[in-house]
């Protein structure tokens, strides 16, 4: 069991007989300690996909998957193309297994691929990746205040906020649990 | 049950609405907190761990065990206020049978609380969950209306104030129940004002930020009064839900906090100013900042918008060092901000009814 908080996309869960796959986990702050877990999930045996609502703090069961290294290799349409460095094995992930992760896959990155009765149908990210900020506005003069970001865009596509001193081109490190700007 | 009145006032609330629109309907109110509502209501005995009121059954989580379970098994509808943690038994027994289980949250004007309102929560057993979002907005689950009061009523609920406490019916009346705050620049502000003010505060905690300010102040001391120039303090005592909703509409400002008193503020149509429960790390300023947002649209002077909504940001902002932004323009407008702010209220009344949104929801599983 693990707190909802605690779940990202990738994961899976057991809600009594279903499988679920959580495609996007979103933490909502609340009043007080009552943060919630919006977590958007394809059930794996009929393939529907639903939208749910957890307290942070709600224990829910995660399935433990099988695993394999596998590069990133390239993208064709909206299939994700992962190989296996040992055998040169390749397999398939469409973006709709992927949901929110799609946006901290870059070529050539090892990472977990998950495997459910030998299907690959998710991926565990690092806790950070690095990624370029393919666009961002410059600064604004004299709008430079502790904590003040700005939008931008990643190479992934991936939008989130960024410190106003970063431009276009720089590397930054991004959570992937929470799509935030973690440092250069 | 975490803050004394805002939750146990919420629910009390909740409750005598409920009474009222499901004639001959069982309702049972869970709590570990029965001083709360011996408080609100003055017939309900804090040491009885069940009594039946005014139309519902009150009970101390201690009368929870398998015997009482067998007797009174959970009901249809099970109503989890602002994420309590129901007792493990109660809640297992619920989870294993038919009933719905429905979290109430905490209100918020954030936009995220719409994308979660009415979602399910997996519980993986027989009874299915559901979050209902409180709100400002026609997708979110709205506020406990309670009852319209008419402009006579209000009328005459501002001679009774008067009367009973002795205020000038043409001062400005304002009303002040909010967290721990350093009101100096308000009461500067009144002075320099110039016009007769009443202020009457409730709440320890506010109540506990003007004594010492009164004593600095130099304002002259008669029991619970305190005056000095154009300005009188009087420190009132608890009172009854209905009177509170009434006293907000007949003042001409309010300061209100947290959520239940908020919400009426909000209700009321009266100029009024939000203190946020305290957050780690200042973040009630996201909470605060939501609310200007959503403020925004009712008012068409955006100057006058662009002052309130700093003054009520600052006001929220606890960080060290922080002072109140001048507030003689709040006071040189509060008119305008009514009529605002009637806007508000109008909008609420007609589009967001709480209680007919949760039972349309639950008649709809």
């Amino acid at each position: 069991m693990k707190e909802a908080s605690e779940f990202r996309a990738g994961n899976i869960i057991k809600s009594g007989n279903d499988l679920l796959l959580v495609l996007k986990a979103e933490y909502n702050k609340g009043a007080r300690s009552a943060s919630t877990m919006k977590l958007k999930t394809k059930n794996l045996e009929v393939g529907s996909i639903a939208e749910t609502v957890y307290r942070a703090t709600d224990k829910l069961d995660e399935v433990r998957l099988d695993r394999r290294k596998m590069q990133f290799s390239y993208k064709n349409g909206d299939m994700f193309v992962f190989m296996d460095q040992a055998t040169y094995e390749t397999l398939e992930l469409s973006e709709e297994y992927l949901g929110d992760n799609v946006y901290y896959l870059k070529e050539e990155n090892v990472i977990d691929v998950l495997l459910y009765n030998e299907k690959p149908i998710s991926v565990e990210l690092p806790p950070q990746v690095d990624l370029v900020i393919e666009y961002t506005e410059p600064a604004v003069q004299g709008n430079t205040g502790g904590k003040v970001l700005k939008d931008a865009r990643m190479e992934t596509g991936l939008m989130t906020q960024v410190p106003l001193f970063c431009h276009d081109g720089d590397v930054v490190k991004i959570d992937t649990k929470t799509g935030e700007y973690v440092g250069r | 049950m975490i803050d004394n009145f805002g939750d146990a006032g919420v629910t009390y609330r909740l409750v005598r609405n409920l009474i009222i629109e499901l004639s001959g309907v069982r309702i049972r109110l869970f709590t570990n907190g029965l001083k709360a509502f011996s408080e609100l209501n003055g017939d309900i005995d804090s040491c009885s761990k069940s009594q039946s009121i005014g139309g519902a059954e009150y009970y101390s989580y201690e009368v929870i065990d398998e015997e009482f379970l067998r007797k009174y098994p959970p009901a249809e509808l099970v109503i989890e206020a602002f994420a309590c943690n129901i007792p493990q038994l109660y809640y297992q027994t619920a989870l294993n049978s038919e009933c719905l289980i429905i979290n109430i949250d905490h209100l918020s004007a954030e936009k995220w609380i719409e994308g979660i309102h009415l979602k399910e929560s997996l519980t993986g057993a027989k009874a299915k969950k559901f979050f209902f979002m409180p709100g400002f907005t026609l997708n979110s689950g709205g506020l406990i209306l309670d009852r319209i009061h008419s402009v006579s009523e209000k009328k005459q609920f501002r001679k009774d104030l008067c009367r009973f406490f002795k205020l000038d019916g043409d001062a400005l009346i304002g009303t002040v129940f909010t967290y721990e705050h350093d009101f100096s620049g308000l009461i500067s502000d009144i002075f320099t004002y110039g016009k007769k003010t009443e202020l009457i505060i409730f709440g320890e905690k506010s109540r506990s930020s003007f004594e010492p300010l009164l004593m600095n102040f130099g304002f002259d001391r008669m029991g619970n009064r305190f005056s000095k120039k154009n300005m009188t303090v009087i420190f009132a005592g608890f009172i009854l839900q209905e009177n509170y909703d009434l006293l907000l509409k007949a003042a001409d400002f309010n300061f209100v906090r947290g959520e239940d008193s908020w919400a009426r503020a909000c209700l009321s149509g009266r100029p009024f100013i939000w203190h946020s429960y305290f957050q780690k790390d200042n973040y009630q300023l996201v909470k605060v900042k939501a609310f200007n947002d959503l403020l925004k649209s009712y008012y068409a002077d955006t100057e006058l918008f662009g002052k309130l909504s700093e003054y009520q940001t600052v006001f929220n902002d606890r960080s060290d060092g922080v002072k109140d932004l001048p507030f003689s323009f709040f006071l040189e407008n509060l008119e305008p901000i009514s009529s605002s702010n009637e806007d508000m209220s109008e909008f609420l009344f007609k589009n967001c009814n709480l209680i007919n949104n949760l039972l349309f929801f639950a008649d709809s599983l």
